[in-house]
């Protein structure tokens, strides 16, 4: 097999079409915990206090 | 879970996109000579998903998809079905009597040219456009319903409930492996007697459970159109043309079982067969596999096949997998729903990925290899003869330029994917009681957008 990296300047390229499904999974990981810690600090909201959706 | 279901995700995508790459750049379409690199060109149709995600949630607060309504456009006759039927069984007889009877040459014969690239990818496109226009045209739909009023009526069997969609994955797959891996694929009394083996299985799967469960749940090619017409801004309703705004008609889709593993085979086909041509699989990737069954005994024939197999599976089990991690995560918001009724509530928004990839991947083989059926019309059997007097024509390759192929392309994906996730909020408002709650899954849903539009490009670009 050819070795994956012997051919670095060949294949760099396809790392660009890599980064925005890592920087976006990286931002909603964040916004999820972020989320995660508003709901556990505030007051217990009751449901649909932020819009029913149905 | 949530954590191993991310670093499963990047892990497959990152494991497609690094392998060794594009050196040299000769496709069929082309050189482009594009502004910016084509990577930029995924960055740039992300943003476009991520400002099309936070619209959503401040713009769209409630469904708004479920039970649209539709216009009434036109009537038309009903005695127009019958006559598209009795058209699609003459185009079917002269493609098959051509496959059988005419010359054994892929460009001079009409059968691989009609079967791969006017019914295959051309249908798509109309499906997309006029609607479900292969209903009307389906040879053995058409043979069935006139055997059904000459033959003695009989009450079909029930169709199995558990059996869902999965005949069509199975012939989705079957024409897919044909098309991509099948090496005498190209070899016209092959594809005459394939399309009579097909017609027959149809025939007697409509004889056995009923013309139209057949046709709307296990004919693969039935299936596959009406798929992509349920995104038309058109639908065929007994005898009234109805209009609706484009792509709506997906909220309204059946979920049976099957129909997550459809879509995955419809997303993953296209993607591999682009993936093929490309520099990755053809600079050392199909070598790579191949040796793995040549090092097992295999001849270099099989183990050529057998790699192109394991492509395919592996490109469709990619595609499966970004969903399902999608749903995992929204799963992981809690509501008590499995992964399975998860997976059903918004398959839905794949359809769309799946009629983008159709576009982007095949709109160039349409546009430059449609206009065979300029010669290919005056003469199908290849016998020399000019009926309409076109047989001298050939392929413009002029017709549409490289760069117009690239932006036809990304417009494509990147529409197709804004649709996807215009489906999947919908949906989840409907899903989740809270709208937050609804928004938050949708971060998930994002990111399988997201991921699908980079591989898309990233595939497109390795071919240029």
């Amino acid at each position: 097999m050819t070795p994956i990296l012997a051919h670095f300047g060949h294949w760099y390229a396809s790392l660009f079409y890599l980064v925005p499904f890592v920087v976006i999974v990286g931002a909603l990981k964040l916004q999820a915990r972020r989320d995660r810690r508003r709901d556990g600090a505030g007051p217990s909201r009751p449901d649909g206090e932020d819009g029913e959706s149905s | 879970m949530r954590r191993r279901a991310t670093l499963a995700g990047a892990a497959l995508l990152g494991g497609l996109l690094v392998a060794p790459a594009p050196a040299g750049a000769h496709g069929l379409v082309g050189r482009t000579d594009l502004p910016i690199p084509r990577w930029l060109f995924a960055w740039a149709a992300a943003i476009v998903l991520v400002v099309s995600f936070v619209a959503l949630a401040t713009l769209w607060p409630k469904p708004r998809l479920a039970g649209i309504d539709e216009r009434r456009l036109v009537g038309y006759p009903r005695v127009l079905d019958p006559v598209c039927g009795a058209i699609g069984i003459g185009l079917f007889a002269v493609v098959v009597y051509a496959g059988l009877a005419g010359l054994q040459e892929v460009t001079a014969n009409l059968a691989p040219t009609w079967i791969f690239v006017i019914f295959w990818v051309g249908l798509a496109f109309a499906s997309l456009v006029f609607g479900d226009v292969f209903r009307a045209f389906n040879p053995w739909r058409a043979l069935a319903r006139m055997a059904g009023r000459i033959l003695p009526r009989r009450t079909p069997l029930a169709y199995p409930a558990w059996l869902g969609r999965w005949p069509a994955v199975v012939m989705i797959f079957g024409f897919a492996w044909l098309e991509l891996v099948y090496p005498e694929k190209d070899v016209p009394q092959t594809l005459a007697i394939l399309s009579l083996a097909y017609a027959a299985v149809q025939l007697v799967g409509m004889g056995v459970y009923g013309i139209e469960v057949w046709t709307d749940r296990a004919d693969g090619f039935s299936v596959y159109f009406g798929l992509f017409a349920r995104l038309a801004p058109l639908r065929w309703a007994g005898g009234v043309l109805v209009g609706r705004p484009p792509f709506v008609g997906a909220a309204d889709l059946e979920v049976l079982p099957g129909t997550v593993a459809l879509l995955a085979v419809m997303i993953g086909s296209t993607s591999f067969d682009g993936f093929s041509v490309g520099s990755v699989w053809v600079g050392s990737g199909e070598t790579d596999v191949q040796s793995l069954f040549t090092g097992i005994g295999a001849s270099v024939g099989t183990a050529s096949e057998l790699a192109n197999t394991t492509g395919l599976l592996v490109m469709i089990g990619v595609i499966a997998g970004l969903f399902r991690l999608g749903i995992a995560g929204m799963q992981s918001l809690g509501g008590g729903m499995t992964t399975r009724e998860l997976g059903g509530r918004f398959v839905h928004s794949l359809l769309p990925i799946a009629a983008a990839y159709v576009v982007a991947h095949y709109f160039s083989l349409l546009a430059y290899q449609g206009q065979a059926l300029g010669y290919l019309a005056s003469d199908p059997f290849g016998t020399g003869a000019d009926l309409l007097g076109t047989a001298g024509s050939s392929i413009d390759y002029n017709v549409v330029a490289a760069n117009v192929i690239w932006y036809v392309q990304v417009a494509a994906l990147v529409i197709g994917h804004v649709a996807g996730l215009v489906l999947a909020h919908d949906r989840a408002l409907v899903t989740y009681r809270r709208s937050a709650d609804a928004i938050r899954s949708q971060y998930w849903m994002l990111a399988v957008m997201v991921g699908f539009t980079s591989l898309g490009l990233w595939i497109l670009s390795s071919t240029q």
